[in-house]
């Protein structure tokens, strides 16, 4: 009963127009409340949540989203990518997907890509007529990527939370990634001709367009990129966690000293741009996490979970089942609180149900894709149209379609095609 | 007394941004330094990790406030896109600003009842024994700062809804 | 008189179906039996409420009034006294330190009392070892640049080093990754149970150094404690001795079962020759002591000085 009130008063708040940090703040006290929570602790319990070493990388990766930008890595990267695939029919949007994934495997988080990318692509996506609430939602759903590929912040709280390998989890969403990359580039040939006229035009690259040899050349040192981070990673050099800040350092350093396009002025901009960004964010998983804990003392993810037992018995069905309901909470929710609060609910069940953890782990990151932009609460999709300078309700459509043709294929693709997700980690040898 | 706001809120936004600054630069040197330390010499130095950890919840905090300061915190306005009349967009961002500002004021007190019950109960890490209350109080400060920008926005909807009542449309100024 | 209660127990460590996990059932069936369903408990296992110090904080404030706790140092270093280096260096010497009456039993009621907490008694685990992959050292000259995770809570790095390591500061939720990328060599600080049980894909030997004897603590929140009728403080007590009695036993048999079944599931395991093991002692009496001396305070040193056997 008491969460049911949560989830109207959170819809109710947040429909309001209340930002979102406080929405959540807003059913955390309702739910303080209801349950009589011990507040001696409370605050406690989220300031230790948020004061985790792992969630260092949050900062670091965020700042190196915005340095790429500044720095000139990220325009690099795009014009690279555009003498590759630009002049093809849909070539553009192919574009912003690819530069979405390359970007995905320096940054660990979708904001990054969104941000960087965004700015860099919509309004050349515009002159080629693209309607700026279709790039928008496309945007949203290829800067997802971020996290499916590796390096990944959600894949390392759920790791976290779940005490998986963090480098097996990584691996486990490489498959899906591609996948994910195939369906959007498809979905955008097929809207290219059908929903609007994609019109032949400048590029990207005002003038003259440079050869493939020499924006490949430009792009090297951005392209090392990946390879310095995953291989440090992979070879033993640092965590995961410090991997962020490796990936920050190399962003100024390249901004700086190889590209020249940083500026001291810009630098700092970027910086403290970075830090709101973080700071919004940890603002909304300090009081989820705060949520978490109240419903974690009275028992209702147990209580959750018994219930779905007793209802489904059939493992397909309990899948399908668990599917839904990771898209319904992503649609209500927040991904870092699908993350770490929801999915980890359905792990035993999932574990019972035969499905690895790792495999489990590939899944929810589907899940998370489609619930940072299915509506209401669709951060990557609201910050989307933020940086696509367009009305949130005209994504809609465009967001729902890509969802449905895309990004739910996937996501069940994944789910029922373990091997997907787990054919990588075992060949590393991570499970 | 409008003056002496706007100065002081430059004078606080700019030292906002300072310690934002400071502390990301931070958090990303002492992690190198972990790095480095670990991978080419070989030292451990868990106090360094307790360092990065309390740039860390500064940065986070500091951030947050900045995101209030600017009005950046994520939300989701459809509602607000509908609105055309200002004096209906005045009086909903004044009660928007009024539910932020209860809620806030309940953040604050949370945060309060954390110190409180650390002062009784004092913690300390484990390596340089550095006391909670310095990262906890990061917490603290930004609830006080969230509050009192949130009491901000509650004052300049009253401000718009009186301009709106007597013809002045001044919705819209504010984005 | 005696009134109905509902006590919460928690772990930080031990998920339902662990040892453990197992000790929180038994604890608390002992406690609804005895006191006839007068007091029924609520079991929260290991990451239910939260990390390992988040469920510390709660116990200490009252949120949870029980708790089978590996205790963090940060309300009172004085705790870190169950992380001295060969303090106790064998079981019979452990369990006489240990059982209630005991001198370290006595040292840490008097600490845990200082920060409002309960102390029924230890719930040992046994001598721990370091666990690694790739390479092994018998002695301190082999140790040499072989890099090892150690828990932060102070001695437990500046021991590895005296043993001859390199020790890293590596967030728990990262030890499993940093363990299969080679970020490090191996993890120092636990039973065999642990990495058996968590890494044995990843690591391949296990070195038994027993620098410490692994203890958990059956605890008690203080005021939830003096809240209850002195008939139920009793049963609470007694279910306490009951299962710390049980694991006096059990810990010994399932230190020797884990070591024989890592071994047949293909973990090298080596036991360390007294002179190497006397040799391990000298050096941490030597070279930590006196650092622990500085933080704890020259009393309980001299408590430790006093009772520890000479080597
Ligand atoms: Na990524
Ligand atoms: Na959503």
């Amino acid at each position: 009963m008491e969460g049911l009130f949560a989830i109207l008063l959170l819809l109710l708040l947040m429909g309001l127009g209340v930002p979102v940090a406080w929405s959540f703040a807003g059913v955390l006290a309702y739910l303080a409340l209801a349950y009589d929570a011990n507040l001696d602790t409370l605050m406690m319990q989220g300031f230790r949540s948020v004061d985790s070493v792992i969630l260092i990388a949050l900062p670091l990766f965020v700042l190196t989203g915005y340095l790429m930008q500044s720095g000139g890595i990220a325009s690099r990267l795009v014009t690279f990518i555009e003498t590759l695939v630009g002049r093809r029919r849909g070539g553009m949007g192919a574009s912003m997907v690819l530069a979405s994934g390359v970007f995905g495997a320096i940054a660990g988080t979708a904001t990054a890509a969104v941000a960087s990318i965004g700015t860099i692509m919509i309004g050349p996506l515009e002159q080629r007529g693209y309607p700026r609430g279709y790039a928008s939602a496309l945007l949203g759903i290829s800067s997802l990527l971020g996290i499916l590929i590796p390096p990944s912040i959600t894949m390392i709280l759920f790791a976290v939370v779940t005490r998986q390998s963090v480098a097996a989890l990584f691996a486990a969403t490489v498959g899906p990634a591609l996948l994910l990359i195939l369906g959007l580039i498809l979905a955008n040939r097929f809207a290219a001709g059908r929903l609007f006229q994609e019109v032949a035009g400048e590029g990207l690259v005002n003038g003259q367009a440079p050869s493939k040899g020499r924006a490949t050349w430009r792009a090297l040192p951005a392209l090392s990129l990946p390879f310095i981070i995953l291989g440090g990673i992979y070879g033993g050099v640092f965590t995961p966690t410090e991997a962020a800040a490796v990936a920050a350092f190399a962003a100024i350093v390249i901004g700086f000293l190889v590209y020249r396009d940083q500026s001291l002025r810009h630098f700092s901009r970027s910086v403290i741009a970075a830090s709101e960004t973080t700071g919004s964010i940890i603002l909304i998983l300090l009081f989820s996490f705060m949520i978490g804990r109240i419903l974690a003392f009275e028992r209702v993810p147990q209580d959750l979970t018994e219930l779905i037992t007793t209802l489904i018995q059939n493992p397909l069905l309990i899948l399908i089942a668990v599917n839904v309901f990771l898209i319904v909470a992503g649609a209500i929710l927040d991904d870092v609180s699908v993350t770490v609060v929801v999915a980890p609910l359905f792990l035993p069940l999932m574990v019972d149900t035969g499905i690895h953890p790792v495999h489990f782990g590939a899944i929810v990151a589907c899940s998370v894709v489609i619930g940072a932009n299915s509506p209401p609460v669709a951060p990557i999709l609201y910050m989307a149209c933020r940086i696509g300078r367009v009305s949130i309700h005209k994504t809609f459509a465009p967001a729902l379609q890509l969802i449905a043709f895309v990004g739910i294929p996937v996501m069940l693709i994944t789910t029922f095609v373990p091997e997907l997700s787990l054919f990588l980690p075992r060949l590393l040898g991570f499970i | 007394m409008q003056r002496f706001l706007k100065a002081l809120d430059e004078k606080v936004g700019w030292l906002l941004n300072a310690v934002a600054f400071v502390t990301s630069l931070l958090v990303v040197g002492l992690m190198l330094f972990l790095i480095l330390a670990r991978y080419v010499f070989g030292w451990s130095l868990v106090g360094t990790l307790e360092l990065v950890m309390l740039a860390g919840m500064w940065l986070y905090m500091t951030g947050a406030l900045i995101a209030s300061r600017r009005r950046e915190h994520l939300v989701v306005d459809f509602l607000e896109l509908q609105l055309r009349d200002a004096r209906v967009k005045a009086l909903h961002k004044t009660l928007v600003a009024v539910i932020v500002a209860i809620i806030s004021a309940c953040f604050v007190y949370w945060a309060l009842r954390m110190l409180a019950w650390g002062v009784q109960r004092p913690q300390h890490t484990p390596e340089l024994s550095i006391p909670l209350w310095v990262s906890q109080a990061a917490i603290m400060f930004a609830s006080v700062g969230c509050f009192c920008y949130a009491l901000r926005d509650v004052r300049q909807g009253i401000a718009e809804l009186r301009g709106a009542r007597s013809g002045y449309a001044l919705a819209g100024e504010e984005s | 008189d005696a009134e109905a209660a509902t006590l919460r127990l928690a772990t930080d460590s031990g998920t339902q179906g662990s040892p453990a996990g197992d000790t929180l059932d038994e604890w608390s069936r002992l406690i609804e039996e005895k006191s006839g369903g007068e007091l029924e408990v609520e079991v929260y296992y290991q990451n239910e409420l939260g990390g390992q110090q988040e469920v510390f904080d709660l116990l200490v404030a009252g949120g949870v009034d029980m708790m089978l706790s590996w205790p963090m140092t940060s309300y009172d270093k004085r705790i870190g006294v169950i992380y001295t280096p060969y303090m106790t260096r064998s079981w019979e010497e452990a369990i006489d330190a240990y059982s209630p009456g005991g001198w370290v039993n006595e040292l840490l009621g008097g600490i845990f009392a200082d920060i409002g907490l309960k102390f029924f008694g230890p719930w040992p685990e046994g001598f721990n070892g370091v666990a690694s992959r790739g390479q092994y050292a018998l002695d301190v000259a082999g140790a040499d640049g072989l890099t090892v995770r150690t828990m932060t809570v102070f001695p437990a790095p500046q021991t590895m080093q005296a043993l001859g390591y390199q020790t890293a500061a590596i967030d728990w939720g990262e030890v499993y990754t940093a363990l299969q990328t080679g970020v490090v060599d191996g993890e120092a600080g636990n039973v065999i149970y642990w990495p058996y049980e968590y890494f044995r894909d990843t690591l391949d030997y296990y070195v038994h150094t027993k620098h410490f004897f692994m203890t958990g603590i059956l605890t008690m929140n203080m005021d939830s404690y003096e809240r209850l009728s002195e008939a139920h403080q009793q049963v609470v007590s007694e279910a306490a001795r009951e299962v710390m009695e049980q694991q006096f036993v059990a810990a010994r048999e399932r230190d020797e079962h884990y070591i024989a079944k890592a071994q047949e599931d293909g973990m090298e395991y080596f036991a360390l020759p007294q002179e190497t093991l006397d040799d391990f002692a000298r050096r941490a009496r030597e070279q930590v002591w006196p650092l622990m001396e500085e933080e704890l305070g020259a009393e309980i040193m001299d408590t430790i000085r006093t009772n520890a056997a000479p080597l």
